[in-house]
């Protein structure tokens, strides 16, 4: 028993070692942030990036700098990280078919945040996220996505920024392999800060680590808002509210006497136990993957019969449309 | 009926017809009455658990002083008025959060398990 104990000790310390050797950075590392290297070794890329906001005047798209002062807010924001995205396979968000994911969270400021995620019909990472705030929807973003042998890469992206239903900027990105020891010429280059080879026992704990990270230690609102661990917390209100119940019953059975306020306190705990379950399931409700059938008709009458996210009616929503039938199941 | 298969027929009855109710609030059908009675749950909570733990947190420290010390059968309401303080607890509206908070459940979880195992070796029986 007790050399039981050791060895689990000794491999969750080695653990520990390893996912805190990956938070200082560098392109070893298996963060839940985005990276720019992608896991295959060696390859390394470049992202550029160019904003545009709509000219209040003519209404037509005009290129700016980052830091140029006509730019909103969101569109130079979104300009200050044109790094490059690779996600894992087997990382929170993927899905395996069409459809779309709804996550929501409320701020410190009391705004609810909702984020859905449009997924194409052959699966993988989301092809668009749409973001709303209370209800209203503030920014589109299309993805285009490059499959590799340990997951995926984003090659593009198209932010659309919203206000009140009328474009007002975009932010596009592009990203492109670059042959190693070429910085990739004017281009902006990225974060390398260390040679990319790891060995076959540090990649194997690392990837544990890494996913032991994503389930028990989401480094991000990302992922935080994803996985099963949107639910988690909820699932255990809803065990510990159980377990009051539970605790209580076993009580009362042992009791001489059942008093008025035992019965009472056994009420509390079952009100308890109801607005614990009743906030599960909302959760879980909220996070059920939407078959094919339910993509078409949520997506409104533009989607028409056709499969989920390979419609004609719902490719432009896949491509970061902020149409209203792209958004109207969400903004009514 | 002995008085252990009493209790036993109590835990029993008592589980079942608690799992059957959640599962018919979870069902499609016990969907409006959920979103009916979700909304005055935590206040239900809130002020009963609150009158229901200072009575129980009293009248342990009654017993106790009574007593001279803290024995079994006075710890026994003392964990449950803990228990029910933390239910109340969990359900007091915050800013960031306006679901029951996990900690204060657990809190009461463990202190609701504590009145049962005091409750078991205090000795005292029920005859039902």
């Amino acid at each position: 028993m007790k050399h039981r104990i050791a060895v689990a000790a000794i491999a969750a310390a080695a653990l520990v070692a390893v996912a805190c050797q990956d938070q200082d950075g560098g392109a070893r590392r298996l963060a839940t942030e985005p990276g720019s290297t992608s896991p295959e070794q060696g390859t390394r890329y470049v992202t550029t990036g160019v904003a545009a906001v709509v000219d209040r005047v003519t209404h037509r798209l005009q290129a700016v700098a980052p830091s140029s002062p006509s730019a909103s807010a969101s569109v130079v924001a979104a300009n200050g990280s044109p790094d490059a995205v690779t996600i894992s396979n087997g990382a929170p968000g993927i899905a395996n078919s069409g459809g779309q994911r709804i996550s929501s969270f409320v701020d410190a400021s009391s705004h609810r945040h909702t984020v859905s995620m449009l997924y194409s019909s052959v699966g993988g990472p989301p092809a668009a996220v749409q973001h709303y705030v209370d209800g209203v929807l503030v920014s589109t973003n299309a993805f285009s996505w490059q499959r590799t042998s340990t997951g995926w890469v984003r090659t593009g992206s198209l932010l659309r920024v919203v206000r009140k239903g009328t474009l007002v900027g975009t932010y596009t990105t592009v990203t492109t392999p670059a042959p190693v020891g070429k910085g990739g010429g004017s281009k902006p280059t990225l974060r390398l800060q260390g040679p990319v080879a790891p060995t076959a026992l540090q990649r194997a704990i690392g990837s544990a680590a890494y996913h032991l990270a994503f389930v028990f230690a989401p480094q991000d609102a990302t992922a935080q808002s994803l996985a099963w661990s949107a639910c988690s917390q909820f699932w255990l209100r809803y065990a510990a509210a159980a377990a009051v119940v539970v605790g209580l019953e076993v009580a009362m059975a042992d009791m001489p006497v059942i008093t008025a306020f035992i019965l009472a306190q056994f009420g509390s705990a079952l009100s308890l136990l109801a607005a614990a379950e009743d906030q599960l399931l909302d959760c879980v409700l909220s996070h059920q993957p939407s078959s094919t059938d339910n993509w078409s008709s949520g997506m409104g009458s533009g989607a028409g019969s056709g499969a989920g996210g390979g419609s004609d009616g719902t490719k432009d929503c896949l491509q970061g449309s902020y149409a209203a039938h792209c958004t109207t199941a969400f903004t009514l | 009926m002995s008085s252990a298969r009493g209790r036993q027929t109590f835990v029993i009855g008592t589980t079942l017809a608690i799992v059957m109710a959640s599962i018919a609030l979870a069902l499609p059908a016990g969907a409006s009455m959920r979103h009916a009675i979700s909304p005055q749950l935590p206040l239900i909570v809130l002020v009963s658990g609150t009158l229901i733990g200072a009575w129980q947190l009293v009248t342990g420290i009654i017993g106790a002083i009574a007593n001279g010390g803290v024995r079994a059968s006075d710890a026994v309401p003392l964990s449950l008025g803990v228990s029910a303080l933390f239910m109340a607890l969990a359900c007091l509206p915050s800013d960031r959060d306006a679901v029951p908070h996990l900690y204060a459940v657990v809190g009461a979880a463990i202190f609701a398990v504590a009145a049962a195992v005091l409750q078991r070796r205090s000795g005292v029986r029920p005859e039902l």
